[in-house]
């Protein structure tokens, strides 16, 4: 018996600790909402709020330090004290990002990469190079990590130290060079490429990051960042180093090499795009059409071909064309991500060329077009999309009813989707905005407060909010 | 025997319901397992983001409407959506299983005083098919009567003519089948008999019947003003009031059925010891 109570108190014991991320973000929740506000803007805070808010973080982080948040919160305490200009109290904080959560190897390194720059603000150039040569070393691998040489350089080249940023830029170059080498398979090589072309860049010696990404694309040419190193030199031809002609031996050398890659398609598309900026429509759409029939398969790619054979038309004035083409991408590339901003774009052209009637005519058709995708029985995500451009039509007809069931039957049928969490922020501006009834509007800017406290917009749909309640 | 040889009314239908519940307690007993299993399955969705019943209903969760929703608050706003489908698995099965008992009870209970839960179980198993093609049938005219407010252009842009007029249509329906199941179980009809009953009883008691319904419906009145002003609720405590607002529909709702319920069958009853079976037609 006693051996039962044993194994029921274990049991009870490990469901507790197991529904612990739970109960944390609860209480995250409740902390956020009390403290939001000066842990985004610690500089404004009162003292007596800023120091509440410090220790319900502190005693938050000690009662959650196994929630993966923790440590972000821990980052932020830093980052709150670093605002209020208490770099001894932010040191502190930062430092038990890495000492108490050394498996965040990532915050780690940021919060190191905090600490030298709170020195760099306070003019301690040699302490903060301290911090920085130890994020290099403790976190090469990382964000910050390998990132900082540019950093470094860029700080000698703004204190117009010319012969200390050419030094610090080589030595970037060749830490890249040889991070490139060491494992040119590399997830990260797309990052470390980006990093290698800056370190050349930032000095103006583009001819030279070109031809260094050409050797490495001859030298490995296997690798995933061999196609992705010559569609960087391509886009340096087409660009800064002002040589259309060579980008576009460089994407025809991509396109036979790298035929069925992303970057060989992409590549094709740019050898329309690139006809098109030299004026000649009728070759670039030549090329579109050449990477239609190439990548039958691919309808996504497709319908951005034809999407950009009738852009390039509309561009030059050769309208009637270019509604054929649009239209072409309607009837051919129905179930693509695509083809629903075509609609819109039709009815925009009209909109630009003051035609009301047209526009309004455009709009009514991309109302049907968007409810028949929506209710179709195509990709989730093509049909949320769907449910999004039904309420912006309907928003732009000015029938503000009809765009707020949209916005409802998106957040219906796909709660999940990003769009739907911006449908409740968005039904609170047609509230607002369309049907002038702010009261409906506040208790959906309330809403999306309260469901996403943390969303990019959710500082915008605050000030709304607090605009209506005054 | 507790009733008169008069034909129902209102008053003797509510009084009639009083003195059985409080001479015979265990007539409440399938309301609150209505509530013990409405309130389990519900406290199961809710506990979906937490180990160990995560390992089951995690995966669903995140397969139909995404892993944000096992986070807080988000799950919480989910959970009275997922609840709604849960309901009617909930009432396919154990709902009309107790929807069957109580009837049951409730003859016991008005015919000879003494009651058998196993005699209810048993009556409400045996015609179980009987049950569920007249749940069925129900929820189907249902389903559609509801649409029709939201389509008449007299009323669809105005939410609170809406409202009512779905209000005041889901009642009506109600109130036409109601007797359907009392019918199956204290007469033993098959279920063209039960809705011909059902039909012949609205016939003869339509207001009696309308308002039997309408009256405990009430009750959802304000479950549905706290809805509409639950944005701002949440404001002012925490999202876990949704939660909260959910179990109090819960108890809600077994009330109003048990109401319903017990008033349809007292109107059975009534009505055969008055006019047709000279002892409340037990079977």
């Amino acid at each position: 018996m006693n051996m039962r109570i044993l194994l029921l108190c274990a049991a009870c014991l490990t469901l507790a600790a197991c529904s612990g991320n739970y109960t944390a973000e609860k209480q995250y929740w409740h902390f956020n909402r009390a403290h939001g506000a000066v842990m985004r803007d610690a500089q404004k805070a009162a003292p007596e709020q800023f120091a509440a808010a410090a220790e319900a973080a502190k005693q938050f982080i000690a009662q959650h330090a196994s929630w993966p948040n923790a440590a972000s919160l821990q980052f932020a305490l830093g980052a709150m004290y670093g605002q209020r200009g208490d770099v001894a109290a932010a040191v502190k904080e930062y430092e038990r990002v890495f000492m108490y959560f050394p498996d965040q190897r990532e915050l780690g390194a940021r919060a190191l990469f905090a600490i030298g720059e709170l020195y760099e603000r306070g003019g301690d150039w040699t302490k903060a190079m301290d911090q920085y040569q130890k994020v290099m070393q403790l976190y090469p691998q990382s964000m910050p990590g390998l990132q900082l040489p540019i950093y470094i350089a860029k700080h000698y080249q703004q204190n117009k130290d010319a012969a200390q940023a050419r030094i610090a830029y080589d030595k970037a170059i060749r830490l890249y060079e040889d991070l490139i080498e060491q494992n040119p398979f590399a997830r990260n090589i797309s990052s470390l490429q980006s990093l290698y072309i800056i370190s050349y860049a930032n000095q103006g010696r583009w001819t030279e990051a070109a031809a260094a990404l050409e050797r490495m694309a001859a030298k490995y040419p296997d690798s995933e960042g061999a196609p992705l190193a010559l569609y960087r030199v391509a886009m340096m031809y087409a660009g800064p180093l002002k040589q259309p002609d060579k980008a576009l031996d460089t994407f025809r050398r991509i396109v036979s090499q790298y035929p069925s890659s992303k970057i060989g398609k992409n590549a094709q598309l740019e050898l329309g795009n690139m006809s098109i900026m030299q004026g000649d429509v009728e070759q670039a759409q030549k090329e579109f059409n050449t990477a239609i029939d190439k990548y039958q398969d691919d309808a996504s790619l497709c319908a951005v071909a034809q999407m950009s054979i009738a852009a390039a038309l509309e561009r030059s004035k050769r309208w009637d064309e270019a509604l054929a083409e649009y239209r072409r991408v309607l009837t051919t590339y129905p179930g693509t991500m695509e083809s629903l901003q075509v609609p819109l774009l039709i009815a925009r052209h009209y909109r630009m060329a003051n035609e009301p009637d047209e526009e309004r005519a455009a709009l009514q058709e991309a109302v049907s077009y968007f409810h028949k995708a929506a209710t179709s029985d195509g990709r989730a995500a093509v049909k949320a999309a769907a449910w999004d451009s039904l309420a912006e039509s309907y928003a732009l007809l000015g029938q503000w009813n009809n765009a707020i069931g949209a916005l409802d039957m998106l957040r219906e049928k796909h709660p999940g989707d990003p769009r739907a969490e911006l449908a409740l922020a968005r039904l609170g501006i047609f509230y607002q905005e369309g049907l002038k009834n702010n009261k409906k509007a506040g208790e959906y800017y309330a809403q999306f407060l309260a469901r996403y406290p943390d969303h990019r917009l959710a500082p915008v749909i605050r000030d709304l909010y607090e605009k209506i309640k005054a | 025997m507790t009733g008169t040889s008069k034909g129902p009314a209102l008053g003797r239908v509510y009084g009639q319901i009083l003195s059985l519940f409080k001479k015979h307690p265990l007539l409440f007993l399938p309301f609150i397992l209505a509530i013990v299993i409405d309130a389990g399955f519900f406290s199961l969705i809710l506990l979906a983001p937490q180990y160990p019943f995560s390992l089951v209903l995690a995966p669903i969760v995140r397969a139909f409407w995404g892993e944000q929703f096992l986070h807080y608050p988000a799950n919480l706003f989910l959970a009275p959506q997922i609840f709604t489908y849960a309901r009617y698995v909930i009432s396919v099965t154990f709902g009309i299983i107790l929807s069957g008992l109580a009837v049951s009870l409730i003859q016991q209970a008005y015919v000879h005083e003494s009651l058998s839960v196993w005699t209810g179980v048993s009556k409400a198993v045996r015609r179980y098919i009987r049950l569920i093609v007249i749940w069925l049938i129900t929820f189907a005219v249902m389903y559609l009567a509801i649409k029709v407010p939201t389509i008449l252009p007299v009323v669809s842009g105005i939410p609170l003519a809406v409202f009512t007029l779905k209000f005041l249509v889901t009642v009506v329906v109600q109130a036409f089948f109601v007797a359907a199941v009392p019918a199956v179980i204290i007469e033993n009809k098959k279920i063209s008999g039960a809705f011909v009953r059902a039909m012949a009883m609205v016939k003869r008691y339509p207001f009696l019947l309308f308002f039997s319904v309408f009256i405990p419906s009430v009750l959802f009145l304000p479950m549905t003003a706290i809805a509409v002003k639950m944005s701002y609720i949440i404001e002012r405590s925490s999202p876990d009031a949704l939660a909260y607002v959910v179990y109090l529909r819960i108890v809600v709702t077994a009330v109003v059925d048990l109401l319903v319920t017990a008033a349809a069958s007292l109107i059975l009853l009534m009505h055969r010891e008055a006019f047709d079976a000279p002892n409340g037609g037990a079977r």
